[in-house]
Parts: C-alpha cells; structure tokens; sequence
C-alpha cells in the first residue's frame, strides 16, 4: 500500500515541489495551503505523515499539530520551518511532532525521516 | 589848690575791707593809710600786708600814735558795729571825718551786689553743670535757678508749640497749675509776640487786664510779672518770666540775670531745634537704613527664596536631568530592545521570506539532480544551485542567531562536558576525517555560570573554525584549565582581574594561520575569511562570552596554527547540579 503524505504549506512553491519529490518517491501525496484545509485533508485522507510548515495565515502549524494529534493519535507529523527557532522546535517534540527540519530542505534528509518512521509504523 | 590825696583809715578787714582795698588801692586820690581789724588774720589784713598798706589790730592805739595818723583824712569804719562807730566819734582826731554806715551800707551793696552777682554766678554755673542732653530738662534747670536766685513766687518758662502755650520747665509752680494753656491772655503769650530782648515789667497785675485775660493772675493772686522772650533761629519761640505774690522792683542785675538765663533757654531751644532736626533726620535716616534693610532683607528673602527656588529648581533640575538620563537611557534600552525586537521580528521575516523560495529552488535543483541521467555540467549547475542555496541558509541563519535575543538559563555548566558535546558533534564534519583530536582537559571538572547552550555554541564555532582551517588535515587540540590571574604577565583584562579564579578554554589547529590584519578583525560581524561563512560566528561568540563576564583571545601564527582561548570566571558554588 502506498503511504500518504499530508502536505501543509502556505508557500505553494514549496509546496508543489514537495509534492512533486514525494510523488516521485512513490508516495501518494495531499496538500493543504493552511491550518483549516489541513484538519479537513486529514479527516479526509487519513495520511500516514503530515508535513507542517509552522508559519502559516490562519491556525498556524503549531494550533494546527494540535488539532491533528487530537484527532489522530497515530499519524506521524514533521514541522518544516523557515525560521529555525530551537525552543519551537522542542514545543513541537513535546506537542507530538517526531522531526523538526528547516528550509531550505535537504530532501534524501527528509526522505530518510520519512521511512524512519514508516518503517517503524509498520513494525507496531 | 593842688589835689591832694584823701588819707583814709580801714577800720574792718572783712569783704568790704577786701573790697574798700580793692576799689581805692590804686586810686591816687585815696591813700590808705592803714587796715586794722581785731582778727590778724581777717582778709582785708592779708590783703593789705600784700599790698604794703600798714595794719594793725587796735584803732585806737593807732589814732593815739600821732605819727602814724598825724595825716588822717578819714576813718572808714566797716564793720558795720555801731558800738565802733561811737567809740571812734569819741577818739578820732576833731578834723578828722567817719565814714561809717553810709559808706559801709554802699559798700555792703556793692558787696552784696558783687556777692549777689557771685552767688548767682556761681549757682548759675553750677546750673550749667548740671545740664544733660535733653534741652527740656536743661531749661527746667535754668527756670529753677532763675526763680530761686531771683527770689520768686514761681519761675516759667513757656513755650508756643503747636498753638498751645506750653510750661516746659516750672519753678515753685502751686499743684494745680496746668502747664498747658491755650495762650490768647496770657501775659507770657504777650511777650513772645512781642519778642525783643528786653525785659517785660507787668507790675500791679490785679489791676491790669491781664487780670481778667489771664487766670493764673487772679488764680495764683500774682502781682508782679517780670518776663523776657525766647529767640529760636529768628522766631521767638517762647517766654522766661518770674512772678511774685508781692509788688517787687527787680533791679537791672535781677533783670540782667534773667536775661541771662533767657539767652540760656534761647540755647536750650536752638539745641532742641538741631536736636529734633537731628533726631528727625536721624529718624528720617533710620527710616532710610530701616527701609533699606527692609528692601534688604526682602531682597535678601527674595534671594533666599529665589536661591532656595534656585536650589529646588536645581535640585529639581538636576534630578529632572537624572531622570532624564535614566529616560533617555530607558528609551535607548528600549529602543535597543524594539530594535532588536523589531530585529529578531526582521531577521525572522527575512530568514523566512528568503529560505521559503530558497526551498523551493534547492527542492526543485535536488530533484532534477535525483531523476539523473543528465549532462556533467547540467548536474554541475543543479548542484552549483543546491550549494549555494545552503550558503544563504547559513547567512540568513547566522543572521538571525545574530539577532536573537534569547533568554539566558544561567546555570552552573561543566565546561568539560560542554566541549566533550562539542567534539562529539564534530565528528560529524567531513574535514575530521584527516584531524586527529587531542583533548588535554582539567583533571577536575570546571565549572561556570554559564547558559549551556550559548556556551555550547562558542564552543562549537570555535572547533569548527579550528576544523574548517584545517582541510588537508591537522591536529585539533582541546584544552582546558583554571588559573588565577597573576599582576604579573599580559593575563589580566578590564574583565578578567587580578586574583580571579578562571577558566581557560583552548581550541587549537594547526592551521595555516592568520597574519595582523585578519586578527585585528577577527571579532567584527561579517568579517570573514572563508567561502561559506557568514563572519557571524566569532562575532556572535564574541559577545556570547563578554555577556558571560568573559573574554576570547586569539594567537596565530602563519604556517603554524591558531589558538583560540576562551577565559571565564570560575563558577562561584560548585554544585553541578543546579
């Protein structure tokens, strides 16, 4: 089975281009361009990850981590920001996130987290 | 017929033999042809004994001697004894005249006239010498001798002051005697407005008009007035009189002192007037200096008070000009704070306006080079565009640690273990490969009060640098110790005094070294030396240890190496568990 990936960046430049890496990857991709759409994309998809930008119009990426651990304990969720802020980075480990990585992205990087933690989906 | 003189015998050597000698001695009619008195000693005696006149104490022992009073004109008998006066019309010679009672009688007024005169002069001096400062009480003086010399019922001295008829000073005045009239009928009102120096008669007053005009006429039953008026400058001020219950004819000398003691009161007035112009002047004047130090002391009050405002507004002032700084100061630090607030908010916008396309260029540049099968350069270029993407990364990176403000967690750190993390992390550059690590740490753990992760930073930048000038290879030495700064040697800083227990921190490479200029601005933002640095790192370190109370020094030399040491102060509690 294909893993999903929720994507969830306000920048569509990025987004798109994430989308595209992960499509290429193999994975099936969802995007989300805020907080709001992403809550529903979720309910929706059901992905395996979630990637969040944290600065975001709207709910911002930490509110919307919230929500989605709320709704789903299981789904795993790595914050991508432009800003690196150690102290956020630490919140969002604390909130649920399982990465925290900064742009501009080192892609095999995010690859490797990404089957990290599918790999150990799989094993539960 | 040739004159020829009168030859005279003084029987009496009393005042009027003295005054008898004193008259005739040298009057070439009179020769005296002796004085004789009882009493040797009687001063017409002394007198004639100066004056080489015979003498002798018994008359008649003397008539008898023929030589002696052969020549005798006449007998003057001065003693005033009737018995003598017989005695001598029984023995004097037949042509030989006695000057007796007549004689004696003008002499005794001419005496007691001299005497009088004397008396009153003496008594009139005495007056004088009695006189004080006030001329009031000086003429009531001069108005009591007058009456008592004068021999008056009562003496006055009136003054016209202010339209009333004043008694200034009185003599012998009755209780009820009122010292202050108005002066219309009164005879003393007369005399002044007559004025002139000569003497004012008013005899018989009951029956003048004064009787009816002035009460003190019939009050006091006067009957003689004798007044003279008193000159003031050129007016006439006032009126010296003595009156008497009785008709009394004073003679020109009572008259003659009464003028006297008038010209006296005239003086008395003049002083009075300088007096009271002095005294007015001298009030006047006191006024003056009085309203000076009023306006003085107002201005002096108004100094005080302008100078306690002055001292206040200064006070006011300066601590005005103190809050004013600690404002400024607070404003600044404020300022500072909402720059680097509005810095950090800055250098956020920018880390995240620029690494968001970034991103986007650096995903899309990877996934090119991960779908492969293209050209050498083609890849060259994707891979150019990767890179470089990282280098803003690091600068916007840099940039943004740069401007953070983070809140400091003090605590007491090991710097062992904080360098032991760093080398760790170390391991993961690519350069490590061919640095062989030397760690020379303290035996004992070092401590300082310090943020973990600031530290741990400098810590790391210092190796990476240390790492990043040795790319061929080299060795990295690590050491660490504690030392007391000694007064001696180039080891103590502003920071770093004499005494202090500190923490060394040295991370070594044997790199290629940095010549003067490189090292003189090691430590300013943006100054670097390398491709991909930002010139943040040592800077930002910089400052990390500086707010630590510590310091970082550099030493190079080119060909050999560098050392860079990072100094701090002991952590003062010990505890590693804080």
């Amino acid at each position: 089975m294909k893993k999903k990936i929720l994507v969830v960046d306000d920048e569509v430049p990025v987004c798109k281009m994430l989308e595209r890496f992960l499509l290429k990857k193999g994975f099936d991709v969802v995007t989300a361009f805020n907080g709001a759409d992403a809550i529903e994309r979720l309910k929706e998809a059901k992905p395996h990850i979630a990637l969040l930008d944290i600065r975001m119009p709207g709910i911002d990426g930490i509110e919307t981590l919230k929500k989605i651990r709320e709704l789903d304990k299981d789904v795993g969720i790595i914050m991508i920001t432009a800003v690196k802020e150690d102290e956020t980075g630490k919140a969002c480990m604390k909130l649920g996130a399982y990465g925290y990585i900064t742009k501009p992205l080192d892609l095999s990087y995010l690859e490797n987290c990404l089957m990290l933690k599918l790999l150990e989906m799989d094993a539960k | 017929m040739p004159y020829s003189k009168i030859k005279a015998l003084v029987i009496g050597g009393g005042k009027a033999g003295v005054l008898f000698l004193g008259l005739f001695r040298n009057n070439p009619s009179v020769e005296i042809l002796a004085v004789i008195d009882i009493d040797s000693n009687a001063p017409a005696i002394k007198l004639a004994q100066e004056l080489n006149i015979p003498t002798g104490n018994d008359y008649k022992k003397f008539l008898k001697n023929k030589e002696l009073s052969g020549d005798l004109n006449v007998i003057i008998n001065l003693t005033g004894n009737k018995g003598v006066q017989k005695e001598l019309l029984k023995f004097r010679p037949l042509d030989v005249g006695v000057m007796g009672s007549y004689i004696t009688n003008l002499l005794w007024n001419v005496i007691s006239g001299h005497a009088q005169t004397e008396d009153r002069l003496i008594r009139l001096n005495n007056c004088f010498l009695k006189f004080g400062t006030d001329p009031d009480e000086n003429i009531q003086l001069l108005v009591g001798v007058c009456g008592e010399l004068l021999q008056a019922t009562c003496a006055l001295y009136n003054r016209l002051d202010k339209g009333m008829l004043f008694s200034v000073g009185q003599w012998n005045t009755p209780p009820t005697y009122d010292p202050l009239t108005k002066p219309e009928g009164h005879i003393c009102f007369d005399v002044i407005q007559r004025g002139g120096d000569d003497i004012f008669v008013v005899r018989n007053l009951q029956n003048t008009v004064y009787a009816k005009t002035d009460p003190n006429v019939t009050l006091y039953g006067l009957r003689t007035y004798v007044g003279r008026a008193v000159k003031h400058g050129r007016e006439y001020i006032g009126s010296l009189c003595v009156v008497y219950k009785e008709d009394v004819e004073l003679d020109d000398k009572g008259k003659g002192f009464l003028g006297i003691i008038a010209s006296a009161v005239g003086i008395e007035e003049e002083r009075r007037r300088v007096r009271e112009e002095l005294e007015s002047s001298k009030s006047a004047f006191a006024e003056k200096a009085r309203q000076l130090e009023e306006s003085l002391k107002e201005s002096a009050e108004a100094r005080s008070v302008t100078l306690s405002i002055l001292e206040d507004t200064e006070d006011t002032r300066r601590s005005l000009e103190d809050t004013l700084i600690e404002l400024k100061a607070t404003q600044s630090q404020l300022i500072h704070t909402a720059k680097l607030a509005s810095i950090g908010q800055l250098a956020a916008g920018v880390a995240h306006e620029v690494n968001n396309p970034l991103a986007a260029i650096s995903g899309e540049a990877q996934i090119l080079l991960m779908e492969g099968a293209r050209d050498e350069e083609t890849r060259t270029a994707l891979q150019t565009i990767v890179d470089l993407s990282k280098r803003i990364a690091g600068i916007i990176g840099g940039l943004l640690e740069f401007s953070r403000r983070r809140e400091l967690k003090r605590e007491n750190v090991s710097v062992n273990e904080l360098l032991e993390k760093g080398i760790t992390l170390m391991t993961f550059q690519p350069a490590m490969k061919n640095i062989r690590t030397e760690k020379d740490f303290s035996k004992t753990p070092l401590f300082v009060f310090a943020d973990a992760n600031q530290l741990q930073a400098v810590f790391v930048n210092l190796m990476l640098n240390a790492v990043q000038a040795m790319e061929s290879g080299g060795v990295l030495k690590v050491r660490t110790y504690v030392e007391q700064v000694s007064a001696h040697g180039k080891r103590k800083t502003d920071v770093l005094k004499v005494g202090m227990d500190v923490v060394n921190i040295e991370i070594t490479d044997t790199g290629p070294g940095m010549n003067e200029e490189v090292m003189r601005r090691l430590f300013v933002p943006f100054f670097t030396t390398k491709d991909k640095g930002s010139g943040l790192g040592l800077a930002v370190s910089y400052g990390i240890i500086e707010s630590h109370g510590g310091i970082i020094e550099a030493e190079s030399e080119v060909g050999i190496g560098s050392t860079f040491r990072v100094r701090l102060p002991v952590a003062e509690n010990k505890d590693s568990n804080s």
